[in-house]
């Protein structure tokens, strides 16, 4: 039985949860036309460690988790707030740059 | 033949039933399976092999081959081998056309050289179209058993349990794990797919429920070890013993399907003890797979397990020891034993010894190249001599009559479950042998016995030692021993995440060293199929592949392969293991490779000249063993919701229908009167009033600071600007800029908006709201409602009067209470939001009120609307309502590239608002880009069958779009309804082909919606 850990509801059956996407901050409103389709459109598909948005259905408490889609096993965990604040903190100045696991085209 | 005891362990003498078999009568005892009564009685072809038809007997005796499946009653392809017989069963023989003495269809073992591998991809597809007369007679040919479509349905549930530890396989290394855990006070469950406690114990010589003390080299094995063990686990009360029970596969996080005889056990355990051991492995030579030939274990098994002795004179061929124990055991049983043939070139003294004292004669360094067949096709004699580093034969050779011939060519560990859990098998550097490799401190999963590559019994239990210490390590923290004291003490060490096999095993049975051959490669026969002699692990194993340019040497007997198979799928380009699989379908059979897997590999590594170690095993998947449709179904479990109207509805004599997760009346009235009660429907709608009930509308309730600047980026409209009071039609889009949602907002307060979204996306809105809240980091808060509140909308030009008709707080005046607008309040004592909405395009109130409380509303609306001819109405009749005001249904007249422009709904999208929405550079890029189809309404006048939805609109023989929403209108007259046409069709009066479902073709006209009252006089009244 796979499971995985929320914050607030411990370890669960991965039924009990829906998958959101991998993290990635939109490109700014004004981006280039092809930004955005790259953006909307071409996914990395990693093989490796990744980090994803996770919602706990019953619940509604969306996480962000890191899982390695070789091994399909799950890293560290976050309330999604958490580590949203924690990122936006770790780039500024910068805040547009978004998140650390952006790819270099969506942030220009 | 059958053997007195203590030969026969599983059979009760003093029971006997009859069965037939191919419409012939046999008889057996209570405890034999189907294929041991039959070969006690001398019957010894079961089956007929799925190309050539040959035929086919009994093998390895423990349900691990194909050639053992049989049709019994409606149950077609079980293993008769493992298959108990029952008085009165009615067996049958699969894949014989006529009986399966005489198949008619064994000329094709005749003609096979028109029948090359693959040639089924390759042969039947030219001319165009031949597949699809040939496809009937292949699959005629060869098919397996029949399904009964008429066997009765039984529901088997599936359990869901959980154990702190599994140990799969109950033989000697598993016993002892089981019981080492057990009585550190931990849940064990203990699973075997035989009927009996013990495994390889119970039916190998030296076991201790044989009879036999010693083994082949006459060691003296104490007799009640592995039988006292059996007598504490059962009795153990940590431990539940599943008997009779195969796990057929390991998922994540160690979760693990067992089936049972009679249902299914999903078995979540913190910790596995794979105890599975090992499979034999036959030999490969011309007409291996005649009955009468079977693996050694096979042999044993029937002997010790039934008392059957499956022949009278006896050859062995053997590449290990194994034959040596077989050889005896069958001496013991009263056998002749012809001869042992032994294909290595060196073989221990002691060995010899213990064969020569019971006066039977062995062959070194030579093989069997061929059996022969008598007039019934089964084995009359084999053919030895010596042979070449190629397996071919040098010098002359001699015919040996006998009529059972048991093979040993190694064992290769039973690890398809860990490969399903991510282990894998690898070859011991310089030899033809199989290891596991396997993490298991990271699956907190550890292999014991034979399967961790234990040879003697104290090598078992040492492993199952080990095992053991590492689980409770694993699970009781501390107080265990930490993984290099546990290695140190039995000897061994971890190196690169591989449990150190040989090492601990040779520290804990020093006889275990075997010397190591000393021959020039040039003369080591199999040369070329390994670098260096064979098997310094399992003893030295002899070659075991030995082609004959006569073919019928098969490598897979599910699949009737052979070796020049092999050579030509690779000769064709196969080079891969994997594609050599998927071409030849070698191990794709009902086996699924546990006695083809090794030798396939072997020949591959010939026909390449490649190293054994280079060439990686073809991927195992579950389930380890097939299971019964009849058990994976279990219960079907589908939930549906129902509204707090729902026994009102049901009282009232709607029919109801599913719709997404919800229970909703299709229409009210006798089933068999759907169009005439719909047509009723909606006639009192438009000329009178009628109510339906909405509450399976999405409800959420957005509210917080950032509440309109959260909404504005969610949905393409502009809240900023709808007033308190007022409501409005909102979509929202998805990042390609496709509709995925519509719904209305209601502006409650500054801060507050209280929204409906449709019944099948509301759970999706509702994620992605919460999911947005937090990227955005915005201020609101927001909640689902959907199941707390009920709604009804009352609609029809009577629909004012009705309203008026209950006491309330609520002014229902023309003036008072405009189109579009929303008020709260109370109506006959009940808490209410009522919006003017026009969705049916009448006048018409949406009520909007706690959950529980709208059985009494609803009865009240029909008490006081009585006098206005007030009924309720359904989905069905909304469906035409809806059309003929040309509204759309997201996700009916909306598809996955659907943009408001597309649907003529571009004023939904605000151009002037700050906020920038999900979507709006998609539609930005995609309407700069040109429209390439536009949703229109249409009309066809005439009295003729309208066309279905989703018919094909048609222009100059090209598609150019589709129907979505199509109805007969009696208020209208004539057959309205919504198609998407090319955009220079939207021109009203242009005229249209649609191709109906029948073929023909009919003319439609656009006509801009709505079709009906299209100044939308009536719902703004």
């Amino acid at each position: 039985m796979k499971t995985l850990c929320c914050p607030v509801n411990g370890p669960r059956d991965i039924g009990e949860f829906a998958y959101g996407g991998v993290v990635a901050e939109s490109p700014a409103e004004d981006a280039d036309t092809l930004v955005w389709a790259n953006f909307v459109f071409m996914q990395d598909n990693v093989m490796g460690e990744v980090i994803e948005w996770w919602l706990h259905t019953p619940s509604g408490v969306w996480l962000i988790a890191e899982r390695n889609t070789r091994t399909d096993t799950f890293g560290r965990v976050w309330l999604a707030a958490d580590y949203l604040r924690e990122a936006r903190q770790a780039n500024a100045p910068d805040a547009a740059a978004g998140l650390s696991t952006l790819g270099p085209e969506v942030q220009s | 033949m059958r053997l007195p005891a203590p030969f026969g362990q599983r059979i009760d003498r003093s029971q006997t039933l009859e069965f037939t078999f191919a419409d012939k009568r046999f008889s057996g005892y209570v405890g034999d399976t189907v294929a041991s009564a039959l070969l006690a009685s001398g019957a010894r072809t079961l089956s007929r092999s799925f190309k050539y038809h040959r035929r086919r007997g009994a093998l390895t005796f423990a349900g691990v081959d194909g050639n053992t499946l049989v049709q019994i009653g409606s149950r077609p392809n079980q293993r008769a081998d493992i298959e108990p017989v029952a008085a009165g069963m009615a067996a049958d023989a699969q894949n014989v056309f006529g009986r399966l003495e005489l198949d008619a269809a064994e000329l094709l073992d005749l003609c096979g050289g028109f029948l090359p591998v693959g040639f089924y991809y390759r042969a039947f597809y030219k001319p165009r179209g031949a597949w699809k007369r040939w496809e009937p007679v292949i699959r005629r040919m060869a098919g397996l058993g029949r399904v009964d479509t008429s066997a009765p349905h039984r529901i088997a549930d599936i359990e869901q349990a959980y154990a702190d530890v599994a140990v799969i396989g109950a033989g000697p290394a598993g016993l002892r794990a089981a019981l080492t855990l057990a009585e550190a006070g931990l849940e064990v469950w203990l699973v075997d797919r035989e009927p009996e406690l013990g495994g390889s114990a119970t039916w190998r010589r030296g076991g201790s429920s044989s009879g036999h003390a010693t083994d082949v080299a006459g060691a003296v094995i104490e007799e009640n070890q592995v039988a006292a063990l059996v007598c504490a686990v059962a009795a153990h009360p940590k431990i539940a013993v599943c008997t009779r029970t195969t796990c057929t596969g390991w998922f994540a996080e160690n979760e693990l399907t067992l089936m049972g005889p009679k249902h299914y056990t999903r078995l979540c355990a913190r910790a596995v003890v794979l105890a599975s051991g090992e499979l034999d492995q036959p030999a490969v030579f011309r007409n291996n797979d005649l009955p009468g030939i079977l693996l050694g274990s096979g042999v044993q098994r029937l002997l010790r397990h039934y008392g059957v002795r499956p022949g009278q004179t006896a050859c062995v061929l053997t590449a290990d020891r194994r034959g040596y124990e077989v050889a005896l055991d069958l001496h013991d049983a009263g056998a002749r034993v012809a001869r042992v043939i032994d294909t290595r070139q060196e073989v221990d003294e002691a060995d010899l010894n213990a064969l020569a004292a019971k006066g039977i004669a062995v062959e070194i360094a030579h093989t069997v190249h061929q059996a022969n067949r008598n007039w019934q096709g089964e084995l009359r004699a084999v053919e030895i001599g010596r042979f070449d580093a190629a397996g071919h034969p040098r010098g002359a050779s001699s015919r040996i009559p006998c009529d059972l011939l048991a093979v040993s060519a190694g064992a290769i560990p039973q690890a398809q479950l860990v490969c399903h859990a991510g282990g894998s098998l690898e070859f011991e550097p310089g030899t033809a042998q199989l290891r596991v490799v396997w993490n298991g401190t990271a699956h907190n999963a550890w292999l014991a016995g034979a399967v961790d590559g234990a040879q003697t019994l104290d090598e078992a239990f040492a492993s199952a030692e080990v095992a053991g210490r590492c689980v409770l390590r694993a699970l009781q923290g501390e107080a265990g021993p930490g993984e290099g004291a546990i290695m140190a003490a039995v000897g061994g060490s971890v190196v690169d995440g591989v449990s150190g096999v040989g090492g601990q095993r040779a520290a804990a049975s020093p006889a275990v060293a075997m010397p190591v051959p000393e021959q020039a490669p040039e003369e080591l026969p199999g040369a070329v199929f390994e670098q260096a002699p064979e098997g310094l692990l399992r003893g030295s194993l002899g070659p075991t592949i030995f082609p004959h340019p006569k073919g019928r040497d098969f490598i897979d007997f599910d699949e009737d392969i052979q070796i020049k198979d092999i050579a030509r799928a690779i000769a064709l380009g196969y080079r891969d293991p994997d594609l050599v699989k998927r071409f030849s379908t070698v191990v794709m059979g009902q086996s699924q490779g546990k006695q083809s897997a090794l030798n396939n590999l072997k020949v591959q590594a010939q026909v390449k000249g490649q190293m054994l170690a280079d060439l990686k095993l073809t991927t195992q998947r579950p389930p380890f063993f097939p299971e019964p449709v009849r058990l994976l179904a279990g219960r079907t479990f589908d939930p549906v919701r129902r509204s707090s109207l729902h026994a009102l509805h049901v009282e009232a004599g709607a029919q109801m229908m599913v719709a997404g997760v919800w229970m909703r009346p299709a229409w009210y009235g006798p089933a068999d009167a759907r169009a005439v009660s719909i047509a009723r429907e909606v006639a009192q709608v438009r000329n009178a009033v009628g109510m339906i009930d909405v509450s399976t509308l999405g409800k959420i309730d957005v509210r917080g600071p950032d509440a309109v600047t959260f909404l504005n980026r969610l949905y393409t409209g502009n809240l900023a600007t709808l007033a308190e009071g007022r409501t409005r039609y909102i979509v929202s889009l998805d990042d390609t800029g496709a509709i995925v949602d519509d719904g209305v907002a209601f502006r409650i307060g500054p801060e507050k908006l209280y929204l409906t979204a449709t019944t099948s996306a509301v759970d999706a809105v509702y994620r992605q709201m919460l999911k947005r809240k937090i990227e955005w980091g915005l201020d609101v808060t927001v909640t689902q409602l959907t199941g707390t509140f009920a709604a009804i909308n009352v609609a029809g030009p009577g629909s004012r009067q009705v309203m008026m008709r209950l006491a309330g707080t609520i002014d229902f005046g023309a003036e008072a209470f405009p189109y579009l607008a929303w008020r709260g309040g109370h109506l006959d004592g009940v808490p209410v939001r009522i919006a003017r909405v026009g969705f049916v395009g009448e006048l018409g109130y949406e009520i909007h009120l706690p959950a529980g409380a709208a059985p009494q509303l609803w009865r009240a609306l029909l008490e006081v609307g009585a006098e206005f001819g007030l009924t309720p109405f359904g989905v069905e009749a909304q469906r035409v309502l809806r059309l003929e005001k040309g509204h759309i249904i997201v996700g009916q007249d909306t598809d996955g590239l659907t943009i408001p422009a597309h649907a003529n709904m571009g004023w939904v999208v605000s151009r002037k608002k700050t906020e920038s929405f999900i979507g709006a550079q998609a539609l930005l890029a995609i309407e700069a880009r040109g429209l390439d189809r536009v949703l229109v309404g249409f009309r066809i006048e005439g009295n003729i069958n309208p066309p279905d939805q989703n018919n094909l609109v048609i222009r100059n023989g090209d598609i150019v779009g589709r129907v979505t929403s199509v109805a007969k209108s009696d208020t209208l007259g004539c057959i309205v309804g919504l198609a998407y046409v090319a955009p220079d069709q939207d021109v009203p009066g242009t005229r249209f082909i649609v191709r109906r479902s029948d073929g023909r073709h009919v003319e439609a006209e656009v006509v801009p919606p709505p079709f009906y009252d299209p100044e939308a006089l009536r719902q703004q009244v």
